[in-house]
């Protein structure tokens, strides 16, 4: 169907390993490949959505008010934070592309042939395509959010069922796994099938690039603190989009150690993923720039 | 053929045209940029799917107790505007892009063009999805408008066969005036309710 777009994105779904070399001939569509994944990161945005959602409503539930969710809920599920994570993930396409297609050069020293980086550009943009079905990981939480959370933000009370929360976090654990095992696999077979490479060298590429990929972030985001404390952007930008009484104080911290984060859209939650000893120094260094 | 058999089989022809439009097939816009093709059936495309985010706006509109207000904005305003934003693109589209184009695509003329851009405009269908709610309107949003700019950048390289890089900028400069016209007209026309299903004025916030 339509030079196969469909059958293709099916045979990528199931991992078809013939695919990965048909759509990796030159002059195959790249505007196909983009496609796919534009729908992959739409799909791992709400994934990701979702699993925060439910994992926060864990963490937070205790003593967690009415108005105290629905405020959360309208601070954090934003259509402006989808469309940045969405973002995220479709830029992060073609590093993938560069970092492989550059370690692929390093290789070629030993005979191997060369692709072109368009050609593993789009090999890795339909090993994307499992990444669509996570917007089903992101109904339940929605759902639960009506029914769990009546949406009466004037009338505070407490959670209507909480024994719901657990079930909610276990789906979230289980699909955000699956989810991930097969994006990964399909990217797996489809280095492995572009390159021609055995399935060692490709899971060492694929880890080789995906540290390379953390850095970049980091190293992106530290320039873009920067940039944003020099210009003066930051102390209106970085307040907190609502004040939440369970988490004031960690929203708070967060948010003024690591406030370029807050403008990006980027969820509170990634500060605490990053160790103090890098976060202190970044602080200091901003309050300097300031 | 019965007449009633032929309007069928021109719908189908439709909705299969629609899909491969959609679905970016090369060879659909190649085919659609020939000289031949029709392109009373293309004019008509842009319209029919600019009701897309036509019939969001609408249905916003009546929740927010505007329902006359979302007749005139969402079925007339915003195809208009679609229209003419569409116009304006591939008008840029043809100026740069038969600069850089070989002789005989120069030759074949504006029209080949304006087919290929018009089913391009296919995409705009999904922005009905943005009567979701948040956070999916958010997603369906980009996905509509980048799913647009993909299907424009397969028009422009097939119906002008220039190179990726030639090909990206007047994709660029036609994204550019296309995108200029629609938010420009956003704006213009915002305070009777223009735009309100991606801006989110009638109160779903974006």
């Amino acid at each position: 169907m339509g030079d196969g777009f469909v059958g293709r994105v099916a045979r990528a779904l199931r991992l078809d390993t013939t695919l990965y070399r048909e759509v990796a001939v030159p002059g195959a569509s790249t505007e196909q490949a983009a496609l796919v994944v534009v729908l992959a990161a739409v799909g791992l945005g709400f994934a990701q959505a979702g699993y925060e959602m439910a994992d926060w409503l864990n963490f937070g539930q205790p003593g967690l008010t009415t108005i105290q969710a629905n405020a959360w809920i309208l601070a954090h599920f934003q259509n402006a934070a989808v469309v940045v994570r969405t973002l995220a993930i479709v830029a992060a396409w073609p590093v993938w592309a560069a970092g492989l297609w550059l370690i692929a050069r390093g290789f070629n020293g030993r005979g191997n042939r060369l692709p072109g980086f368009g050609q593993v550009a789009r090999a890795i943009g339909f090993a994307l395509a499992p990444g669509a079905f996570g917007a089903v990981l992101l109904v339940p939480v929605t759902v639960a959010t009506a029914f769990v959370f009546p949406g009466i933000p004037s009338e505070p009370g407490e959670l209507r069922a909480p024994m719901a929360l657990p079930w909610l976090r276990l789906f979230q654990d289980v699909g955000w796994s699956l989810l991930l095992i097969w994006v990964f696999w399909g990217t797996l077979l489809a280095v492995r099938e572009t390159l021609g490479w055995t399935f060692g060298q490709a899971f060492r590429a694929l880890v080789a690039v995906a540290t390379g990929h953390g850095l970049l972030v980091v190293l992106v985001l530290t320039i873009a603190s920067l940039i944003a404390a020099a210009i003066g952007v930051i102390p209106d930008a970085f307040e907190p989009v609502m004040t939440i009484a369970p988490y004031t104080d960690l929203a708070e911290r967060v948010a003024a150690e690591v406030p370029a984060w807050a403008i990006f859209g980027f969820d509170i939650y990634f500060g605490q993923f990053i160790s103090e000893a890098l976060v202190s120094p970044l602080t200091s260094l901003l309050v300097i720039v300031r | 053929m019965k007449p009633e058999l032929e309007h069928a089989d021109e719908d189908r022809m439709l909705v299969i045209r629609l899909r491969d439009a959609a679905l970016l097939t090369p060879s659909f816009y190649r085919e659609v940029s020939s000289v031949g093709g029709s392109t009373a059936l293309a004019f008509l495309v842009v319209p029919v799917s600019a009701l897309g985010f036509g019939v969001a706006t609408l249905l916003g509109l009546v929740l927010a107790g505007s329902p006359a207000t979302g007749l005139l904005v969402g079925l007339i305003l915003e195809p208009l505007v679609s229209v003419a934003a569409w116009f304006g693109g591939t008008a840029v589209a043809w100026a740069v892009g038969s600069r850089m184009a070989t002789p005989d695509v120069r030759t074949s003329g504006f029209w080949p063009v304006v087919r290929a851009l018009a089913f391009a405009q296919t995409p705009n269908l999904f922005g009905v999805l943005l009567v979701l709610p948040t956070p999916y309107r958010g997603g369906m949003w980009l996905v509509a408008r980048l799913w647009l700019l993909l299907s424009s950048s397969t028009a422009i390289r097939e119906s002008f066969g220039l190179s990726k890089g030639r090909m990206l900028v007047t994709l660029t400069l036609s994204a550019a005036a296309y995108t200029l016209l629609l938010v420009g007209s956003i704006r213009l026309l915002g305070p009777v309710g223009m735009g309100s299903a991606t801006s989110g004025s009638f109160g779903l916030g974006f």
